[in-house]
């Protein structure tokens, strides 16, 4: 999945692609820390709740863990 | 309590153990439709739900009562409690609504960073039930953990 943010582009390696929908974003409430990488939820029709990912930020995380590996 | 004054209280199991909440905490016993894992979360978050229009997070009760986790082949359900906002914890079976007018309170031991739920005890004709503070099992040490003070995301 080829995704891109202000002149950026990542690619996301994912085992298969659903769909596209529109969803209602909501957070993850007040008593879960913020966790790097999600941004969010939403709820499909079955009842499912799925995690929405910020990629971007996901991929700050990990070039942050792979400096910190390489300088250790 | 004194000893006119009667508690209820919602028993459920966890392992070979029965719990207990005092019923006014319970907002919902709902269907565990599938708990979705949010990688990063502190190990006492399992994951979320969505539960009534918002997502709620889904706690660990099994690792706060140091109980062995839950079987797959259980069909576990969510009891959802309102203390500080809304949130679920999962349990192996619903056990009954109990009016208790003996409650010896206990003492909790601080473990680590966390506080033992437990906060009273109740005998009744099946054993001991242990009554949990939902309270304790929402910690303001989760705000401080390391992930969260990263300020990425």
């Amino acid at each position: 999945v080829l995704v891109g943010r202000g002149g950026r582009r990542l690619l996301l390696l994912v085992d298969g692609v659903e769909g596209q929908r529109e969803i209602v974003v909501r957070t993850l409430g007040e008593l879960l820390p913020r966790i790097p990488g999600v941004s969010g939820s939403t709820e499909l029709a079955d009842g499912r709740t799925v995690l929405i990912l910020d990629p971007m930020a996901l991929f700050r995380v990990q070039s942050a863990v792979a400096g910190a590996e390489l300088n250790a | 309590v004194s000893e006119n004054e009667t508690t209820s209280l919602v028993t459920f199991w966890v392992g070979d153990k029965e719990y207990a909440f005092d019923v006014r905490d319970v907002v919902e016993v709902a269907a565990d439709v599938g708990v979705a894992k949010v990688p990063g979360a502190p190990d006492r978050f399992e994951g979320v739900v969505a539960w009534r229009g918002q997502t709620i997070p889904v706690l660990r009760l099994a690792s706060f009562l140091k109980a062995r986790e839950h079987t797959p082949d259980v069909k576990r359900r969510l009891l959802v409690l309102a203390r500080l906002g809304a949130f679920a914890v999962p349990v192996d079976r619903l056990g009954r609504v109990l009016h208790a007018s003996e409650v010896a309170p206990v003492d909790y031991v601080a473990r680590a960073g966390q506080r033992d739920p437990i906060v009273s005890l109740v005998r009744s004709e099946g054993g001991i039930i242990r009554v949990l503070d939902p309270a304790r099992l929402i910690s303001s040490r989760e705000s401080e953990t390391p992930r969260n003070r990263e300020g990425v995301g």
